[in-house]
């Protein structure tokens, strides 16, 4: 009886099914992100004026300023980028007497596809924000509506000034 | 387990870090320039000369001798108005002046006791930002009298009289017509 029990051990392990198996997976979640950015490629520019005064009266020769552009380059990625400009007068160091002036106003243009943003000169600061989103490609900067502030005889020397355009990334524009 | 936590807070903070948004900036430089220059205005009109014709009449008192020094003086002023003030406008600050006076003279000869040229002395008064330049030459002189003004014409308004003193000959002038001429020149100096 005892080899009987031994010899249907065997049966036993033979009758033992395997264990049904369930699928498991394992997952890596995979994230990454884009800042919103913008970056100049052209980031400066110089726009040589020459000989700004009138050789018949010595005044502003406006022709010599309006007009004038020059071109930087850059992109932004972010849908709610934004433009500014801040002119800042052109200044010849010389003091200016009764009669005379130092200083050159105008206004300054920068143009991107189908937005602008633009600044005068006469008053200190950046200009009001436009909303450019998406873009690469060429700003366009415009000088126009040259004055001084006497319409008086200009002061001989050097003039200096600047147009500084910022793109920010990340700005609601009008919001 | 501290260990391996640390690790896992430290890649989890790199990965879900976002670059920081930074404005950018595009600069666009502009330089001019304004050249040393002087140039007369009338109103609005510009030019590069001034003057005028100052007729004195007749020189000679009834002894044939020159009139008085002061008499020619206000005679000159007179005859020759408003020409003799003008606004000359420099764009720079120092400019320099030269007077020359050439006396008024008379192409006949003048014998002993007879005189064809008549003396004087310019008188040319700048008016700058630090006050009033007079530059004087007699016209005895051939050479210019010249300087450098240490400040700015002024901007507004007339700022050059031209005016005479110390009219003299000697002896009787002889007959006919005299010329002279006063020449001031302004530059934009240094």
């Amino acid at each position: 009886m005892r080899k009987l029990i031994i010899l249907s051990a065997p049966l036993a392990l033979l009758a033992a099914p395997a264990m049904a198996q369930t699928a498991v997976d394992g997952t890596v979640d995979i994230n990454g992100s884009v800042a919103g950015r913008c970056m100049f490629i052209v980031p400066n520019k110089t726009i040589s004026l020459g000989e700004i005064s009138l050789a018949s009266n010595g005044k502003l020769d406006v022709s010599k300023v309006n007009g004038r552009s020059e071109t930087l380059t850059g992109w932004c990625n972010n849908t709610t980028a934004a433009m500014t400009v801040t002119a800042t007068q052109l200044t010849n160091a010389t003091t200016a007497p009764t009669g005379f002036d130092n200083r050159v106003d105008y206004t300054a243009t920068a143009v991107t596809g189908s937005t602008s943003a633009n600044d005068s000169s006469v008053t200190a600061g950046a200009g009001s924000a436009s909303s450019v989103g998406l873009f690469s490609g060429d700003i366009v900067v415009t000088l126009s509506n040259a004055s001084t502030p006497n319409n008086g005889l200009m002061v001989a020397g050097t003039y200096n000034g600047n147009v500084v355009v910022t793109l920010t990334p990340t700005v609601t524009v009008g919001g | 387990m501290k260990k391996i936590a640390l690790i896992a807070m430290t890649a989890a903070a790199v990965i879900a870090t976002p670059a920081m948004a930074q404005d950018v900036t595009g600069t666009i430089n502009i330089t001019g320039s304004v050249a040393k220059k002087c140039f007369v205005l009338n109103g609005s009109a510009v030019s590069s000369t001034f003057g005028t014709t100052v007729a004195l009449g007749e020189l000679a008192k009834s002894d044939g001798t020159l009139r008085a020094s002061s008499d020619l003086s206000s005679a000159f002023a007179t005859a020759g108005g408003s020409a003799l003030d003008a606004q000359v406008v420099c764009t720079s600050a120092t400019p320099s002046v030269s007077v020359t006076a050439e006396p008024l003279a008379n192409t006949v000869t003048a014998d002993t006791g007879y005189d064809n040229s008549i003396d004087y002395r310019a008188d040319v008064t700048l008016t700058t930002v630090a006050g009033d330049v007079t530059v004087n030459d007699p016209s005895s002189n051939i050479a210019a009298t010249t300087t450098n003004l240490t400040s700015r014409l002024t901007g507004t308004g007339t700022n050059v009289k031209v005016r005479t003193s110390n009219w003299t000959a000697d002896g009787v002038l002889v007959a006919g017509s005299y010329t002279g001429k006063i020449t001031v020149v302004i530059a934009p100096g240094a």
